[in-house]
């Protein structure tokens, strides 16, 4: 990891187009600021990993066929349709 | 804005009966399947935890329409594949606002051109306990067929809710963490 020691309003660059400026120090809280393209998505570390953590499970957990159908006799009738024919 | 009536159009055709029609998908679980270009997603980032695919294909479990859920089949790795559903049927209050650089990312320009999915999780064996991922929806533009996972910070919502009526709404986490970790995603507000 690289470790820079900043000043308040000072900031770093990532690349080319994304910026992290400490925005203040109150205690021990950083606030940080972080300017990026939409494309890159930014999330406080917890988060992001608890998302990682539930999607894992359900990728890899993805369930036998047996479970789907068991799964539809659980839910509330639904109306069937013609599968969709080519125009 | 019905969801489903974006992803009833797929037509799901074994190798035998091949049109030629359609695009060509290989999914471990469901062999070969025709797609239209109207189920094809293709994600702006990666599904986190899964950066090695982009694009992805929904395909509904039960082709008769017996069923609300669809595979999120990766098209880039053929074994990669979710369950996913409208969360509207299961959770009519769902609420959610879509955070703005997901929507300019994504070119949403009118609530029509959106599709909300969530992905699921079925327990092996107890489809009953069947959970919702209802703090991280893929939202697609079905329009540009572009498509993320968009974090709901602030919504309250969590990882794990159950979709079918149980004595709590959120499944407890799985792991041993359980006593300090309850799964949801701390407020984006700092103090």
């Amino acid at each position: 990891m690289l470790v820079l020691t900043r000043r308040v309003d000072e900031s770093i660059m990532i690349g080319d187009d994304i910026r992290v400026t400490v925005v203040a120090v109150k205690g021990d809280h950083v606030r940080i600021g972080v300017e990026a393209p939409k494309r890159v998505t930014i999330h406080r570390l917890e988060v992001y990993e608890e998302i990682k953590r539930a999607n894992l499970e359900a990728a890899t957990g993805a369930p036998a066929l047996t479970d789907l159908d068991q799964l539809a006799t659980l839910l509330p009738a639904r109306p069937k349709r013609e599968p969709a024919s080519d125009s | 804005m019905d969801n489903q009536e974006h992803v009833t159009q797929t037509t799901y055709q074994s190798d035998d009966a091949a049109q030629g029609s359609g695009v060509r998908v290989l999914s471990e679980r469901l062999g070969v399947v025709y797609a239209d270009e109207g189920d094809l997603v293709e994600m702006s980032t990666p599904i986190p935890g899964f950066p090695a695919s982009l694009r992805y294909c929904l395909i509904p479990t039960d082709e008769a329409g017996g069923s609300p859920f669809l595979w999120l089949q990766s098209m880039d790795e053929p074994s990669l594949a979710f369950i996913a559903v409208a969360p509207f049927e299961f959770f009519p209050e769902y609420d959610i606002e879509l955070p703005r650089p997901d929507q300019e990312e994504l070119d949403i320009q009118s609530v029509e051109d959106v599709l909300v999915l969530t992905l699921v999780t079925i327990p092996p064996g107890k489809p009953e306990d069947v959970t919702a991922n209802l703090v991280a929806p893929v939202v697609v533009n079905t329009r540009t067929r572009r498509g993320r996972q968009v974090i709901l910070y602030d919504s309250g919502y969590t990882t794990r809710h159950y979709l079918l009526p149980h004595e709590e709404d959120v499944a407890a986490q799985p792991s041993a963490d359980a006593e300090h970790d309850t799964g949801e995603c701390p407020p984006a507000g700092d103090t």
